[in-house]
């Protein structure tokens, strides 16, 4: 999500949210009853807007960097060590161009 | 979060936890919350007063109960359970308490009240004992919230005889 938080995040904010609606609402009117169905239907909004995968939740999707390959001790052991070295520092340039 | 049902399993749970913080402030309220209930309670008359089979005296008087608890009733009460004890000294008991009389009140409507009547339950003591003692009359009334927890409180009447005979 290129949100300013993450899902999950957003779901404890939104239900902190309506529970803060909910005791204001309830105290007002002096109504236990009211705080409680205000509250769930508060949950059940919540629920409804992030727990499905709605197109909005993968607008944005976040560059993820192309996997490199592992060395081994077996492969480190049988391999000189100047191949080792330069094997890591081509998988170091690979990396430096993906992030521009 | 690749399924509905991890991802609602987290909603539901994060809601029951927020549920139990929204019901402790719910219960921390009631602190702020002023009550002062007018009770009156006194005898109108002694009916019986007999010994038993087993030898213990037992009491039968008329009540004359009127109480108005309306403020008690908060926006985190259940109900508001209420009685009237008969507390005396013997030479047998020290602490003597006897129940004659309950009710529940549900809502604010039922708070407010006025009977005369009978002893719901005997007024039996251990003993011989109560040839001309004194007893208070003691109303307790539990309330009992939503959430949180339970408290009771009372206002004793005394200078209640009964009879030598």
């Amino acid at each position: 999500m290129d949100f300013w938080c993450s899902t999950e995040q957003l779901l404890l904010y939104a239900l902190l949210f309506f529970a803060s609606v909910a005791i204001f609402t309830g105290y007002l009117a002096a109504s236990f009853k009211m705080m409680i169905m205000v509250y769930g239907g508060g949950v059940l909004v919540t629920i409804l807007v992030l727990v499905p995968d709605w197109p909005y939740f993968y607008r944005h999707p976040r560059e993820w960097m192309q996997p490199k390959t592992v060395d081994t001790s077996s492969n480190i052991n049988s391999r000189s060590r100047s191949e080792v070295l330069r094997s890591s520092s081509l998988n170091s340039k690979r990396q430096n161009q993906r992030l521009d | 979060m690749h399924s509905y049902a991890l991802r609602v399993n987290t909603a539901v749970t994060l809601a029951i936890m927020v549920l139990a913080v929204l019901c402790s402030f719910v219960s921390l309220s009631d602190h702020f919350h002023a009550s002062s209930p007018h009770v009156h309670l006194e005898v109108l008359s002694i009916d019986a007063f007999q010994r038993q089979k087993a030898g213990n005296d037992e009491v039968w008087l008329t009540l004359n109960i009127s109480a108005d608890f309306s403020s008690v009733f908060s926006w985190n009460t259940k109900q508001l359970f209420i009685f009237v004890a008969a507390e005396y000294v013997t030479p047998k008991n020290v602490v003597n308490q006897v129940s004659l009389w309950d009710a529940i009140l549900v809502s604010k409507n039922h708070a407010k009240f006025s009977i005369k009547t009978r002893n719901k339950y005997s007024f039996v003591d251990q003993g011989n004992n109560l040839r001309g003692s004194d007893f208070n009359l003691t109303m307790y009334w539990h309330v009992m919230p939503l959430t949180g927890a339970m408290y009771t409180e009372k206002q004793v009447f005394s200078g209640f005889r009964l009879p030598t005979e």
